[in-house]
């Protein structure tokens, strides 16, 4: 099930609100496992299974990791205390041997779901043999379910976090429907406090749909909208001739639109739900497009995965203690890792190493240079190298990708400009106009000064009015629109 | 964390479980509805319930089809979508495009494999018919949709499927395959007719005084052609035909109605447009009665009606007013004429059709039209009697003329022409 769906709406979130508000507090986790073990089976009636079989494989192995360590150290940890604790507690070898197996476990599932058919296309690419692929369909949510399953285990063996001795909060942290199929990765250390105690309060829960709101306009009403622009655009050369350079560009903006309003619309959603049911997830985006370096970027876009990566890679390999050579190298994995993490495909892979190049370029030379140049160039600098990396990750595989830089930089033998392109331009100008505002943090810090003269009273009615107007609208859109692609499938 | 009882801080929370929950138990104590006026399709039902369905996970789209089809205020909804559009001055709404004068045009695309495959279809059912009878006279007439005969009413730019290169291909790839086919496109005579001076009545031959939407080739608001646009293209089609076709004088014209919203309409809801007419051209010297039989069930060829028109006005109270002629779309008819010339045609046909048959049965003794996609290419018998020879029904057989008449657009995205390789003639 996606979040902007009519079903999710107005049967699901209903439902699971008044079962999770009528529950006794001990019975509310039970809730919420099973509302989301429904939400995962809704798309994947298969596939929760192996969900379910994940779960139970960390919890076990949790438990065991556990009682290797207590049997070791005999410091019972207790919930309040463990982020406190610092250092490696691991040092019985047995935990050790629980912890690689583990590890395995979890890499081995994503690998054979995720990334079986692609190694046996290219190892019959580059042998010349004949093994037969799988075809197994990618199971939803998988990398980012068995992110955080990991967190759970490397932390447990760390001593950074205690273990969770019940089943259904276990399963509740690792399915939660909120984060479940698009993000943000929350780290076990993040939410193990509140998957056993949390607080519920109204103000909490307008928190919550005003956030969830947010999200659902910057999904339904842009990303979709701008979605369709994409389509337009890249489906407009006829069959043989590529399409003109200006609808190439056309169509990558689009996408830049669409891919940060989607993304980031479904975290909105996703860290308002959780405040509704008592979380506090994770901040995922920081207004990227302001960025004024790469390294910027990055640390603006899809947060918690690069900070998964730097908890779970990049500082395990070394970091940066190491010297510049082997820091290098560190930065290099991680970026291939992450490219290699959005899909099993050669062009992520160039994706990923892309801003591999461009990050240590920067940490060599490049920071120091554009710190000499105005902002507005570092910006440009910066969306340039942005929007192109779009066109290599919009793309099916790697020659899509070279097909679209080619239209980009004219070298397709496609037009300047065509009918499809200067249509796309006039019809959606304004529409373009309201993505990039939207995009920055304008829209808020114009509504924090209008609201600061209003009354308080009056300003939350302000704010119920304007959720109900999106929220209504979004239904409208959804109403009426065939539309509503989820991009994620091969995360 | 702000106190509790501030009002500004839950009130969010309390419209957000009004709207969320009102909504969804409005929704569920809504009367369902099976059929929508508005959009003219049927709306989905509430999909049984099967371990497999479940398990294929196909019950759970058609669930969420059901709940959009049956979404309370769905049509309400839908108009504020289209406002959203036109507030942003798009030009379309992902469905149709808001064209000059009132027209809406849909943004549909031909599909080139799907073209060739559909002209090999044609090419190998012509030739094998041919085979057969050497004498049977084929024809093949391809009409252009409203957007290249109308093109300087779309929105400037706005990109549309190629139709004068679709008809160009497929014109040459029949003539090469098919030797003495005649193929006739109206494409030149369509526009002519609408770019002349004096708009859409070049040659005056709609009279000096305009009647209500006269010489209007295409409606604006439904993707047919008007019958004033099929009467150009029928004149055409018999003069490469070696008939002499009607004169406009010949007919009386008359406005059957006066509120017709098509199809195009039912794409943009709440976009405000003017309602079409729909004529009639009726011959000024009766030529007598024709009988027409309508089979209305492939599976059950028992199942038929007879009727002694052309027309139904009982559509026209209806949302689907095209349905007006021929009573819409039917697996087959049969229509017997007065004419006496012992030609007999086989119309292999879409609904572009529907308001030319009247034109074409000047010229036929007798005239069997199938619709593939209901038919799926099998002629249907005629009940017989239960006696001797015909007890149980006799085939259509004995054809003269095959012909093919469909618009561009539906032509080459069809892919029910592939029944062809099933419609036997006797």
């Amino acid at each position: 099930m996606i979040f902007s769906s009519l079903v999710f709406l107005f049967y699901f979130l209903p439902v699971v609100l008044a079962l999770y508000a009528l529950a006794p507090r001990r019975g509310k986790n039970a809730v919420l496992f099973a509302a989301s073990l429904l939400f995962y089976a809704w798309g994947e009636p298969v596939y929760v299974f192996l969900m379910l079989f994940s779960i139970l494989a960390n919890y076990l192995l949790g438990l065991s990791i556990h009682r290797a360590l207590a049997g070791d150290t005999k410091t019972g940890l207790n919930a309040a205390g463990c982020a406190e604790t610092t250092g490696y507690q691991g040092t019985s070898p047995a935990a050790r041997r629980r912890l690689i197996l583990a590890c395995a476990l979890n890499l081995a599932l994503l690998g054979f779901f995720k990334y079986a058919g692609f190694f046996i296309a290219n190892l019959n690419l580059a042998l010349g043999l004949h093994i037969a692929d799988p075809d197994l369909p990618l199971p939803l949510g998988i990398s980012f379910y068995t992110f955080q399953a990991m967190s759970y285990i490397i932390d447990l063996y760390r001593g950074k976090v205690a273990v969770q001795k019940s089943f259904v909060a276990f399963g509740t942290y690792v399915a939660l429907f909120p984060q479940l199929i698009a993000g943000p990765i929350v780290r076990f250390q993040t939410i193990a406090e509140e998957l056993t105690l949390r607080s519920h309060s109204l103000a909490g829960f307008s928190q919550g749909a005003l956030r969830f709101t947010a999200g659902l306009g910057k999904k339904v009403l842009l990303a979709n909208s701008a979605g369709a622009v994409f389509e337009q655009a890249m489906q407009s050369g006829g069959a043989g001739s590529g399409i003109s350079v200006l609808s190439a560009w056309i169509g990558v903006l689009a996408f830049t639109m669409q891919i940060y309003f989607d993304f980031s619309g479904y975290s909105d959603m996703a860290i308002g739900l959780g405040r509704m049911f008592g979380f506090h997830f994770p901040e995922n985006f920081n207004y990227p497009y302001i960025s004024q370096s790469i390294t910027e970027f990055w640390r603006r876009w899809h947060i918690t995965l690069s900070s998964w990566f730097r908890e779970y890679v990049y500082i395990p390999l070394g970091g940066n203690r190491r010297g510049t050579l082997l820091q290098l190298r560190n930065i290099a994995a991680v970026w291939a890792l992450t490219g290699i993490w959005h899909g099993a495909s050669w062009n992520f892979l160039v994706w990923g190493v892309y801003f591999g190049v461009l990050l240590i370029a920067e940490k060599l030379f490049l920071l120091r240079a554009l710190q000499r140049a105005p902002a507005l160039l570092r910006h440009v600098y910066t969306m340039f190298f942005v929007i192109v990396s779009w066109a290599v990750f919009s793309a099916d595989d790697l020659s899509g990708a070279a097909a679209f830089l080619a239209s980009l930089s004219g070298l397709s033998g496609g037009p300047l400009s065509d009918g499809t392109g200067l249509y796309l331009l006039q019809n959606h100008a304004l529409f373009f106009l309201l993505l990039m505002i939207g995009s920055t943090p304008l829209p808020k810090r114009l509504w924090i000064r209008l609201s600061g003269g209003l009354p308080q009273t009056a300003a939350g009615l302000v704010r119920s009015a304007g959720m109900a107007a999106v929220l209504l609208l979004s239904v409208a859109y959804l109403v009426s629109s065939s539309y509503n692609p989820f991009l994620y499938f091969r995360f | 964390m702000k106190k509790k009882c501030d009002p500004c801080a839950v009130l969010p929370a309390l419209v957000f479980i009004a709207l969320i929950a009102g909504i969804s138990l409005w929704n569920i104590l809504l009367p369902r509805k099976d059929f929508s006026e508005m959009e003219n399709r049927s709306l989905a039902a509430f999909p049984p319930l099967s371990f497999e369905q479940i398990r294929s996970g196909k019950w759970m789209s058609e669930f969420d089809d059901y709940a959009s089809d049956q979404f309370l205020f769905r049509d309400g909804f839908m108009k504020i979508k289209t406002a959203a559009d036109l507030s942003l001055l798009r030009q379309d709404n992902g469905r149709v495009y808001f064209g000059k004068d009132g027209y809406l045009f849909p943004m549909s695309q031909i599909d080139e494999t799907q073209e060739t495959a559909a002209l090999k279809l044609v090419s190998d059912f012509a030739a094998k018919a041919l085979e057969r009878d050497p004498r049977l006279r084929l024809s093949v007439l391809l009409a252009p949709t409203a957007q290249s005969v109308l093109s300087d009413k779309l929105p400037p730019h706005a990109p549309v499927s190629d139709e004068p290169a679709a008809l160009r291909r497929a014109a040459d790839f029949l003539h090469a395959a098919v030797p003495g086919l005649i193929f006739t496109d109206p494409l030149a005579q369509l526009r002519s007719a609408a770019s002349a001076p004096g708009g859409e009545d070049p040659a005056g031959e709609y009279g000096d005084e305009p009647a209500d939407g006269e010489g209007q080739l295409y409606y604006r608001t439904d993707h047919h052609w008007t019958t004033d646009g099929a009467y150009l293209a029928y004149r055409q089609w018999a003069q490469d035909n070696g008939f002499t076709p009607a004169s406009r004088n010949s007919f009386q014209r008359e406005t059957v109605s006066h509120s017709f919203l098509g199809t195009n309409q039912a794409k943009a809801p709440g976009y405000t447009v003017l309602p079409d007419p729909i004529a009639v051209y009726t011959p000024k010297e009766p030529v007598g009665p024709c009988r027409i039989t309508v089979w209305k069930d492939a599976a059950d060829p028992a199942e038929i009606e007879i009727r002694d028109s052309f027309y139904d006005p009982a559509f026209l109270k209806t949302k689907d007013q095209y349905a007006y002629f021929l009573g819409g779309n039917d697996p087959q008819l049969r229509v017997e004429t007065p004419v006496k010339n012992g030609r007999k045609l086989l119309l292999i046909k879409d609904s572009y059709a529907n308001c030319m048959v009247p034109f074409l049965a000047l010229h036929f003794e007798e005239i069997y039209i199938t619709d593939l996609r209901y038919s799926h290419g099998k002629l249907l018998p005629a009940p017989g009697d239960g006696t001797g020879d015909a007890a149980g029904g006799v085939s259509p057989a004995g054809f003269t003329d095959v012909m093919f008449l469909y618009n561009i657009e539906s032509f080459s995205s069809d892919k029910n022409l592939a029944y062809l390789t099933q419609l036997k003639l006797n």
